[in-house]
C-alpha cells in the first residue's frame, strides 16, 4: 500500500481532497516497530505523531501488582487508528504506553512540519484537527465509561 | 397460718437460691469450656479463614492479575465501542455496567 492509500484510508486525514492528501503524503515518512518493542512510553514528550499502516499497537498503563509494576493492556488499535495524539495537543506529552502487538509499519509526522502546513493551508489544519477531536472525544468517552462502570461496581460491592 | 406464709416463703426462697447458684454453676463451666476450645485453637493467618485455615484471597501471580485486568477491560470496552457506535438504545447505557 502507498503512503498516499494509507492517508487516505487514515481516521485522521478522512476528507481531504486528493491534493491536500497529497501535500500531508510529502511530510509522512516510515516507521517500523517490532511486535513487542516499544514505541513510547506514558509521560515521554510528543514531538511526532503517527498512523498505522500495518499491524496492531497496543496502548498500555503501568499498574503495581503485588508490589510489582506490570504494563496492562488498555487497548489494541488496528490500521488507520492515529498514535501519539498528544503530538499535536499540549503539554504534548503521551498519555499511555504504546508497542507493537505485532511487527507494526507507521507512518510518521513531526509536529513542526505539520503546523507549518496548516499555517500555510489552514483548510487542512481544520480538517485534521476536527478528525482529531473525534479520535480525543472517543478516546474520553471510552475512558469516562469504563471510570464511571468501575466506581458503580466498587459503589455496589462496598455498600450493598 | 402465718407459720404456713413462713414456710411457703422460706421455700420459695430456697427454690430461687438453687436456681441462682446452678445458673451460676453452668455459666462457670460454660467459660472454662470456651476457655479450652480458644487456648487450643490455631491462630489465624492473615488472609486465612480463621476455622479451618483456607486461604480466603486466591494466589495469582502478577502475570495472571494483569491478564484477568486486560481481559474485563478488554470485555468492557468492547460493549463500549458498540454502544458508541450504534447509540441506538440511548447513550445511558454506556455508563451502566
Amino acid at each position: 500500500m502507498s503512503t498516499l492509500e494509507s492517508i487516505t484510508e487514515a481516521e485522521l486525514f478522512a476528507g481531504l481532497s486528493d491534493a491536500e492528501r497529497g501535500s500531508v503524503a510529502a511530510l509522512a515518512r516510515e516507521r517500523n516497530v517490532a511486535a513487542g518493542e516499544v514505541l513510547f512510553r506514558l509521560g515521554e514528550r510528543a514531538d511526532t505523531f503517527y498512523v498505522i499502516r500495518r499491524g496492531r499497537v497496543e496502548l498500555t498503563f503501568p499498574l503495581v501488582v503485588m508490589g510489582e509494576s506490570k504494563e496492562a493492556r488498555f487497548q489494541s488499535l488496528e490500521p488507520k487508528r492515529t498514535l501519539a495524539w498528544s503530538a499535536l495537543v499540549p503539554p504534548h506529552r503521551v498519555t499511555m504506553s504504546a508497542r507493537g502487538t505485532t511487527d507494526v509499519e507507521l507512518l510518521a509526522f513531526d509536529r513542526e512540519r505539520v503546523l507549518q502546513l496548516f499555517a500555510e493551508q489552514p483548510a487542512i489544519g481544520h480538517v485534521v484537527m476536527t478528525n482529531l477531536a473525534r479520535v480525543i472525544a472517543t478516546r474520553l468517552h471510552e475512558l469516562l465509561a469504563l471510570w464511571v462502570r468501575e466506581v458503580q461496581r466498587n459503589v455496589t460491592q462496598t455498600y450493598r | 397460718m402465718w407459720v404456713t406464709v413462713a414456710i411457703a416463703g422460706s421455700l420459695f426462697a430456697g427454690m430461687l437460691a438453687i436456681l441462682w447458684f446452678g445458673y451460676q454453676q453452668m455459666e462457670e463451666q460454660r467459660q472454662e469450656h470456651s476457655d479450652a476450645v480458644l487456648t487450643s485453637a490455631p491462630a489465624a493467618r492473615p488472609g486465612h479463614c480463621l476455622l479451618c485455615d483456607a486461604p480466603l484471597k486466591r494466589a495469582a501471580s502478577t502475570d495472571e492479575v494483569v491478564f484477568e485486568i486486560e481481559h474485563r477491560i478488554d470485555a468492557e470496552l468492547e460493549d463500549i465501542v458498540q454502544v458508541l457506535r450504534a447509540q441506538s438504545d440511548g447513550f445511558q447505557r454506556l455508563y451502566r455496567a
